[in-house]
């Protein structure tokens, strides 16, 4: 699976780089909206089939909020060591950690302040969902479902959602969809925070 | 955000209540892992174009690719970690684990 998704990106990026008239940028908007619209539908048929998952979901309770909580705080670690790797502003970095793969939006917060930070929190955030997309089928395999929502962060809840879905069980597609609202919901209000301490 | 969180909750909820009642027909349960898999390749193809389109992405990976890589895999792979190691202590369910 992570070969055929590796494959599959890098033959898009190419096109587009290469190949695809830039005027159908706009439409590509559109048709990703339109596929995971229809995809998130056959998620839920898939879902509905499979009689158990709310009573597994249930046995699990409340328990299933530390995957946001603890997936948004390893990410604030991987910051505060950036901070200290690349000598930055502590808060700078922080501010780029909390992205958490939404890319359009942190960096739109912290540009205003500085342009190069805004540009690093473009980048990493495009990386991470990237890293997220190759890597999901690796971690299920190998570490664990839950931690395949911790990989991509915010995405967890739609661009992410079907790489996971393909490859853990429906229990956590639920439990995906709910941490990826609560980290999207997060983040405006970490960058926000962050970036005003700088 | 909120539009969007509705629409797609709205289209999981239909597609589960959909299954859940039996209104779907065996023959089209049986090919919803395809058909799930043929649109996950079409969004990264699509998603992969977007990427090589965006002029930002590529003009900015010279001077400063290696510093967001870093900052990519730290907060991603500390995410990974933190939940791993906590969820090792409070979760056992395998259904949901992955019986790791």
């Amino acid at each position: 699976m992570t070969i055929k998704i590796i494959l599959i990106l890098i033959g898009g990026i190419i096109s587009g780089f290469f190949i695809l008239p830039e005027s159908i940028y706009q439409s590509t908007g559109l048709l990703l909206d339109i596929g995971l619209c229809c995809l998130l539908f056959f998620v839920g048929i898939d879902i509905g089939n499979n009689k158990e998952t709310f009573k597994n979901l249930k046995n699990v309770g409340f328990k299933v909020l530390i995957v946001p909580v603890f997936a948004i705080a390893g990410s604030l670690f991987g910051g505060i060591l950036c901070s200290f790797i690349f000598k930055m502003d502590l808060f700078g970095s922080l501010a780029i950690a909390s992205g958490l793969s939404w890319y359009t939006l942190a960096p739109i917060i912290i540009t205003p302040y500085s342009a190069e930070l805004g540009a690093i929190a473009f980048l990493t955030n495009v990386f991470r969902e990237v890293m997220a997309f190759i890597l999901i089928p690796f971690i299920a395999k190998h570490i664990g479902y839950l931690e395949t929502i911790a990989v991509g962060g915010a995405i967890s809840m739609d661009t992410g959602l079907p790489i996971i879905t393909k490859n853990t069980s429906q229990e956590v597609v639920i439990i995906s969809f709910i941490s990826g609202i609560i980290m999207s919901l997060a983040v405006p209000v970490l960058v926000t925070l962050f970036i005003g301490l700088m | 955000m909120g539009y969007k969180i509705l629409l797609y909750f709205g289209l999981l909820a239909i597609g589960w209540l959909l299954s859940y009642k039996g209104y779907i027909h065996n023959k089209l349960m049986g090919k919803i892992s395809s058909i799930q898999t043929m649109f996950l390749f079409i969004l990264i193809f699509v998603m992969g174009i977007r990427l090589g389109m965006n002029e930002q992405v590529i003009s900015s990976i010279g001077q400063i690719g290696f510093k967001s890589l870093v900052f990519a895999f730290l907060t991603a792979g500390f995410s990974v970690v933190f939940v791993f190691l906590v969820r090792k202590k409070l979760i056992t369910d395998t259904s949901v684990t992955g019986g790791k």
